[in-house]
């Protein structure tokens, strides 16, 4: 791995849109000066979490183009079997918005579990959030996720960053009982942050409870700038991830896997609840929503293998998606759909068995407009600790779960 | 605390009343004891006259993108589009506009009240969406922060931007959700645990009937010319608040014990008037003003004032300024300052004329804090402390204020008889041949006009504000000292 130059960071700075924040000048440093990074390089297998935040509709993400119950079911915002594309062998279509995502699955690079979900179901955001995050369907969910209890104890890495979150609000997913994951809003902030000054400024304060959290976030803002300044080195630049919040995030987890950096799960977000961003809450027009989601989804992760593939990372790196929940087999009155249960799991990787894998929805069985699950999420979280990781399921998860094998042993 | 406060226990006090000290509040106030201190800062920002800003949006609110059955599905998207994109450049002026004044205003206690309640309360401004509701409601806010906590709460309740947020509008027998009353009780008045489901049913009951509607003398709009499957904004008329009693569950409702004809104010009242609304109140100000009470004695007397004087506010502030626990060494630099807190201290210290408010409400919304915005759609206040911090480049933004006031000309106004740095010197290194007794003093004085604690040591912020240099830098150094992040 070639380290990175001043000129190469620069460069790469310069290629990130205007920070809407200027920066001290005190805190300028030398980026290639990764404090302490290098020594700590890790070549090892990463897992990549990307939540569809407001609750993916299964149904036309994957649509059962030969079924007419759900074209019964959604007179204006059913897709027609001649817009999707189709996937041989299935008696099912994808979204067309998603031709990058396919062309990953033709490629063998990814795939779509269908029919995921967990019984009893909640369509709460929140609450159903909260189970997917947890890894647990116990009502009062773990306080840490379930890659966060991996990197507890499971992952026996000694790095004091093992977990890194790229935008949005934290996630229990990752959260730790021993602190090791960061959420990192504005990498480009940290770019040219010096740890340093960081560590310098908090040599003298009154000791009082405040000022010992101030003295941890210093500690943490240092950290997580040490290894931003460590991906400025990545090459994710010239693989036109989307120009968005998402897109920067999955090119820094990139850049950071590439990097060799000792980080072993991350998490990026897609969707808002923004008032006119899209999101994937689609109650209102959806088909507009998703055109656009899952165009930046596909464009998104397309970019991302392509980048890791000529990096030669991508046989180590597993990309997962899950969102609240799926939607409600019948639209409502204002062009969306309403909350529902079970939907469909996307993922991508260098060994993963590629195409639509799990029972296909089954129309006949749905709760209440919901679909009902057919594969328990937690079979893949089983499947990603046991037969990625290598270790035993039950070291995260409180309920033993056979595998549902989407990895590919290679 | 009836002695007179010495300069750092003023010093104290200002910050957390008014945002900072200034050297004018110092001058006035000097000598003076904890409660006569509050006394003066209440009275100069009762004065209604120093505390109410002009409006600055239009009034009243019209829709111009009612959902009109006869118009074209193209001509209603243009219309829409066209007034999200206003409403969002409105809701920027209204952000800048009360950030300008919680700077500028000759009432910063009242200031700080209305942005302590509109944490309290939770604000949206994506589930309210018209910003001429979200000033309405800023300006009620401010009109009756000083007044007692019933009086707050009966109007809030029938305001129209807090109708809207909690989902009060329209609310009638038909269509009863359990929504605002569930936000009334949790977060508005007795809190979690001092409810139950039944007390929900019974005031969602008693809060039907109201409405918004046109405003009088307006064009009224008839429903069936609307398309009832458009979004609630396409079909909404006006901010006029109606009641109407074919509309309203008339009948004795129980709530937490007491049976009566309860209505939306008859139960806020009530509401407003529980012990345990009491209690969240009084925790509430203690949390806000940053003072530690390890044994709830304070919040114990706080809950008692509360009842005995009706949820007057100048009586409970007054209570915790004199109490002994607002002096206690453990309420000493025991808050993280909010986003807002640093901002307007900041242009306060610096006496800055003409702040760069759009920049400051950009940064603020970095930062964590987004005026009119508290976290999960409004349902709930800032959780403040360590949230200010966390995640951890959050205090990394902190530090970026100075550079977003420097987007603007510093007008530092120092006393300083030989001739501090000009505002067009900032950026430059220092000149070689500087006179060092007019840059140790320009040093001194903002290092003392910026409040930071005691025991900074002049040398080593100068040694090391020098090296990109100017009052800029040195500003920069003092505001990422751990003090200057405290209150």
């Amino acid at each position: 791995m070639t380290r990175i130059t001043r000129r190469q960071a620069l460069a790469f700075a310069a290629s990130i849109p205007a920070a809407s924040i200027p920066l001290i000048p005190g805190l300028l440093v030398e980026p290639a000066r990764a404090a302490g990074l290098s020594a700590e390089r890790y070549e090892g297998r990463v897992v990549v979490v990307l939540r569809m935040k407001g609750g993916n509709d299964g149904f036309n993400t994957v649509v059962p183009v030969n079924d007419d119950r759900y074209y019964r079911a959604r007179p204006n915002i059913a897709l027609a079997k001649r817009e999707t594309l189709s996937v041989s062998g299935h008696e099912a279509g994808l979204h067309p918005a998603l031709a990058d995502f396919m062309r990953l699955m033709d490629d063998g690079h990814a795939g779509i579990l269908q029919s995921v979900g967990y019984p009893q179901p909640s369509r709460s955001h929140l609450r159903s959030t909260e189970i997917w995050q947890a890894g647990s369907l116990a009502a009062d969910a773990p306080a840490a996720g379930w890659l966060g209890r991996y990197l507890d104890s499971g992952c026996g890495c000694d790095v004091d960053v093992a977990g890194v979150q790229l935008g949005g609000e934290p996630a229990l997913t990752l959260a730790s009982a021993t602190r090791r994951s960061r959420t990192i809003g504005h990498p480009q902030l940290l770019l040219r942050m010096n740890p340093e000054h960081a560590q310098r400024v908090l040599q003298r304060g009154p000791v009082n409870e405040p000022f010992s959290h101030l003295a941890v976030s210093q500690s943490a803002l240092a950290g997580a700038a040490a290894l931003v300044q460590h991906a400025a080195g990545g090459s994710g630049a010239r693989y036109g991830y989307p120009d968005t919040s998402f897109g920067r995030g999955l090119r820094w987890t990139a850049d950071m896997i590439e990097t060799e950096t000792p980080v072993r799960a991350y998490h990026v977000e897609l969707g808002s609840f923004e008032t006119g961003a899209a999101s994937f809450d689609t109650h209102v027009d959806q088909l507009a929503q998703h055109e656009q989601l899952y165009a930046e989804l596909g464009r998104g992760v397309r970019a991302f293998v392509e980048q890791l593939r000529a990096t030669h990372d991508l046989d180590r790196v597993l990309l997962v998606t899950y969102s609240d929940f799926g939607r409600q087999l019948g639209e409502n009155t204002t062009r969306g759909t309403e909350h529902g249960d079970a939907s469909v799991l996307l993922y991508a990787g260098g060994a993963v068995r590629p195409g639509l894998q799990g029972p296909a929805a089954d129309l006949g069985q749905v709760t209440n407009g919901g679909l009902n699950h057919q594969v328990d999420f937690r079979a893949v979280y089983a499947d990603i600790l046991e037969n990625w990781f290598d270790v035993p399921a039950d070291v995260v998860l409180d309920e033993r779960v056979e595998p549902f094998p989407l990895v590919r042993r290679i | 605390m009836a002695d007179a406060l010495t300069h750092p226990q003023l010093r104290h006090l200002l910050r957390r009343l008014v945002f900072t000290a200034t050297p004018e509040y110092e001058r006035r106030l000097s000598g003076l004891d904890a409660g006569s201190v509050f006394d003066e800062l209440w009275s100069a920002s009762a004065v209604a006259s120093a505390g109410e800003p002009e409006p600055i949006l239009p009034q009243p609110w019209r829709n111009t993108a009612l959902a009109y059955r006869a118009l074209e599905t193209e001509e209603r998207e243009v219309r829409r589009a066209a007034q999200l994109e206003a409403h969002r450049r409105q809701t920027a002026e209204l952000r800048a506009a009360w950030l300008g004044h919680m700077i500028a205003s000759g009432a910063p206690l009242r200031e700080n009240l209305v942005l302590f309640f509109h944490g309290f309360f939770g604000s949206s401004s994506t589930a309210v969406e018209i910003p001429q509701a979200l000033e309405q409601r800023n300006a009620l806010m401010r009109s009756a922060a000083m007044t007692s906590m019933p009086a707050l709460l009966d109007q809030l309740v029938l305001d129209p931007a807090m109708m809207i947020q909690i989902g009060m509008d329209g609310h009638g027998p038909d269509r009863v959700s359990d929504r605002p009353a569930k936000l009334i009780l949790e977060h508005w008045t007795v809190g979690p645990g001092g409810y139950t489901d039944a007390d929900v049913g019974e005031l969602s009951s008693a809060l039907t009937g109201w409405s918004l509607g046109a405003a009088e003398g307006a064009e009224t709009v008839s429903a069936a010319e609307l398309d009832p499957a458009a979004s609630a904004i396409e079909r909404r008329s006006g901010l006029n608040v109606r009641f109407d009693p074919s509309r309203h569950e008339s009948g004795p409702k129980t709530l937490l014990g007491v049976t009566r004809e309860f209505d939306a104010r008859s139960a806020l009242r009530d509401l407003a008037l529980r012990p345990a609304t009491a209690r969240r109140v009084g925790r509430a100000l203690l949390e806000y003003f940053g003072v530690v009470d390890p044994e709830q004695r304070l919040a114990d007397r706080l809950a008692s004032v509360y009842l005995e004087t009706q949820g007057d506010l100048r009586t409970l502030l007054r209570t915790v300024v004199t109490s002994s626990e607002m002096w206690s060494e453990a309420s000493r630099w025991s808050l993280i300052k909010s986003p807002v807190h640093l901002a307007v201290a900041a242009c306060r210290q610096l006496e800055m004329a003409n702040p760069p408010l759009s920049a400051l409400t950009g940064w603020l919304e970095a930062a964590g804090q987004a005026l009119f915005d508290t976290p999960n759609n409004g349902e709930g206040g800032w959780p403040g402390h360590d949230a200010w911090i966390t995640p951890p480049d959050r205090l990394a933004i902190r530090y970026q204020l100075p550079h977003v006031l420097a987007g603007a000309p510093l007008a530092l106004g120092l006393a300083a008889p030989s001739a501090p740095r000009a505002a067009s010197e900032q950026q430059a290194e220092p000149e070689a041949g500087t006179d060092r007794d007019s840059t140790t003093l320009a040093a001194e004085t903002l290092l003392d006009r910026l409040d930071p604690a005691p025991g900074l040591a002049l040398d080593t912020l100068e040694r090391r504000a020098a090296r990109y240099g100017g009052t800029l830098g040195f500003a920069g150094v003092v505001m990422a000292t751990p003090h200057y992040q405290l209150a």
